[in-house]
C-alpha cells in the first residue's frame, strides 16, 4: 500500500471498500448542506474516510446549546463568534490535511444552491428545516445529482437515499411540508446526540458506498431509527416513485428552485431569532459598518461577521459579509426588519 | 389485531403510543384509532378522508398504494406505520 493510503489502511482492509474504493473516495466531491448536528458528524466521518473534496455550506454561527451534539465545535468557537462552516473547516483540516475542505458561510436558497452544487457528485442533508430539504430535492432533480435525506428529532431519526429520476424523491415520500407550528421541532421536542450520530452514520454509509462506485449496494430504503426505544425499521421505497405521480420528479415542478416557495426572512424557530435577508445581494464592508455602529452599542468583529449588542434594548444583531443578519431578541419579522433597516441599511 | 405506529412527535402536544386495533384495511384500522385520538383525524386525512400530503403510510414496510381510500389490506399481525418527515438536524 502506498504511503498516502496508509492513514486509510483499516478501511481499505475492509473487503467492501478495498484500495480501489478508497481511490474513488479520494476523487469524489461532496456538498454538505447545513453544518449543525447531522452536518458535523457527516463532515467528520467523510473527512476521516478520505473523501477528497468537501464543500460545507452553513448560514449560522456557533452557540452554547449546539455543543451537546454538534461534534466539531467547542467553547472557543463561541467566544470568537465563529461561523459554523469556518469553525468546522478548521477542525476538519487538523483531522485530515490531505483533502480539500471548502467552507461557505451562506444561506442556502434558490439563488445560492446552483453554484454550491457545481462539480458535486453527491449532496448530503445536514439541514434543520423542510424548506431547504425541498430546495435540495428540486436542485438535485434538476442536475441529476444523488442526495441523501436525513432528519432527526428527539431520539428518533430517518434517512433515505435519493437517485433523481430513478428512485423516489423527497416529494414522492412527502408531498408537502407540515403546516408551520403543527409538528415538533428540535427546539420544542429536543434532540439526543446519539440519535443524530446513528442517523448521520447511516447516511454516511450510503455516501461511502456511492462514492466508492457501488451504487448497486445502496438499498432503496427509508431507514427509521429510534435510539431510546432501540428500534430500527427499514421501509421499502423502491416502488414509491412509480406509484406516487410526483409533481416534482414526474411533473417537472420546481417550486423551491424557482423561488416560488421558501421565504426571504426566516423566523429561526424556538430561538427567539429572525434571519433577515439583505434587500440587495452584495458584499458588506464589515469594518466600515463596525465603525459606524460603535455609538449604537457594543460591537465585535471577525473576518466573517459583526456582532452588535444594542445598549438600551435586548437585541443582538449578527451581520454576515453577504449582508444577512440574524437578529436575536424577537420572533417578529416586522421588528427584525425595522432593526435591520435602522442599523444596517435598506 | 394490526398495530398502528406513529412517527414520534407527529403532532405537537399529542402523545400517540403504538396501538393495537381492529380492522382489515388501513382505513378501518385508522378509523378505530381516530375514535381514541380524534385530534389525529384532521391531521392525517383531509375532509374527503384522503391521506394528507405531509404524511405517508407503510404497511409491513411497504408504502400504501391507495392514498385516497386507504383500502390496502392489513393482516392480523401487520404493522401500519404512519410516517412524517422530520424537520430537525
Ligand atoms: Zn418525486
Amino acid at each position: 500500500m502506498s504511503s498516502e493510503l496508509e492513514r486509510y489502511s483499516r478501511q481499505i482492509r475492509f473487503s467492501g471498500l478495498s484500495e480501489e474504493g478508497q481511490r474513488k473516495l479520494l476523487n469524489s466531491r461532496v456538498l454538505i448542506c447545513g453544518c449543525g448536528a447531522l452536518g458535523t458528524v457527516l463532515a467528520e466521518t467523510l473527512t476521516r474516510a478520505g473523501v477528497g473534496y468537501l464543500r460545507i455550506a452553513d448560514r449560522d454561527f456557533v452557540e452554547l446549546s449546539n455543543l451537546q451534539r454538534q461534534v466539531l465545535f467547542d467553547e472557543e468557537d463561541i467566544a470568537s463568534h465563529q461561523p459554523k462552516a469556518i469553525a468546522a473547516a478548521e477542525k476538519l483540516r487538523r483531522i485530515n490535511s490531505e483533502i480539500t475542505i471548502d467552507p461557505h458561510v451562506v444561506d442556502i436558497d434558490h439563488t445560492t444552491i446552483r453554484p454550491l452544487m457545481e462539480g458535486i457528485d453527491l449532496v448530503l442533508d445536514g439541514t434543520d428545516n423542510f424548506e431547504i430539504r425541498f430546495l435540495i430535492n428540486d436542485a438535485c432533480l434538476e442536475t441529476g445529482t444523488p442526495w441523501v435525506y436525513a432528519g432527526v428529532i428527539g431520539s428518533h431519526g430517518q434517512t433515505m437515499p435519493i437517485f433523481p429520476h430513478e428512485s423516489a424523491c423527497l416529494r414522492c415520500l412527502i408531498g408537502e411540508i407540515p403546516d408551520a407550528g403543527s409538528a415538533e421541532t428540535c427546539e420544542t421536542a429536543g434532540v439526543l446526540g446519539p440519535a443524530v450520530n446513528v442517523v448521520s452514520s447511516l447516511s454516511a454509509v450510503t455516501a461511502l458506498k456511492l462514492l466508492s462506485g457501488q451504487k448497486e449496494l445502496v438499498p432503496l430504503k427509508l431507514m427509521i431509527v429510534d435510539v431510546w426505544e432501540g428500534s430500527l425499521r427499514s421501509m421499502d421505497v423502491s416502488s414509491l416513485r412509480d406509484q406516487s405521480s410526483c409533481p416534482a420528479c414526474q411533473g417537472g415542478e420546481r417550486l423551491w428552485l424557482s423561488g416560488e416557495r421558501g421565504s426571504q426572512s426566516t423566523v429561526l424557530c424556538g430561538r427567539n431569532s429572525v434571519q433577515v435577508a439583505p434587500p440587495h445581494k452584495g458584499e458588506l464592508n464589515l469594518p466600515e459598518l463596525a465603525e459606524r455602529l460603535r455609538t449604537a452599542g457594543e460591537v465585535s468583529l471577525n473576518r466573517y461577521l459583526l456582532r452588535l449588542t444594542l445598549r438600551d434594548e435586548e437585541f443582538e444583531i449578527t451581520v454576515f459579509r453577504d449582508g444577512r443578519a440574524i437578529i436575536r431578541g424577537t420572533d417578529e419579522l416586522a421588528t427584525a426588519r425595522t432593526l435591520y433597516s435602522r442599523y444596517i441599511g435598506s | 389485531m394490526p398495530r398502528v405506529v406513529f412517527t414520534p412527535n407527529l403532532l405537537r402536544h399529542l402523545d400517540c403510543p403504538p396501538t393495537r386495533t381492529e380492522g382489515n384495511s388501513v382505513r378501518e384500522a385508522l378509523e378505530a384509532v381516530f375514535v381514541q385520538h380524534h385530534q389525529l383525524r384532521g391531521y392525517i386525512v383531509d375532509d374527503q378522508s384522503h391521506l394528507r400530503q405531509h404524511v405517508n403510510i407503510f404497511v409491513d414496510g411497504q408504502p400504501v398504494y391507495d392514498r385516497e381510500h386507504l383500502s390496502d389490506a392489513v393482516g392480523a399481525d401487520s404493522e401500519i406505520y404512519v410516517m412524517q418527515a422530520l424537520s430537525g438536524g
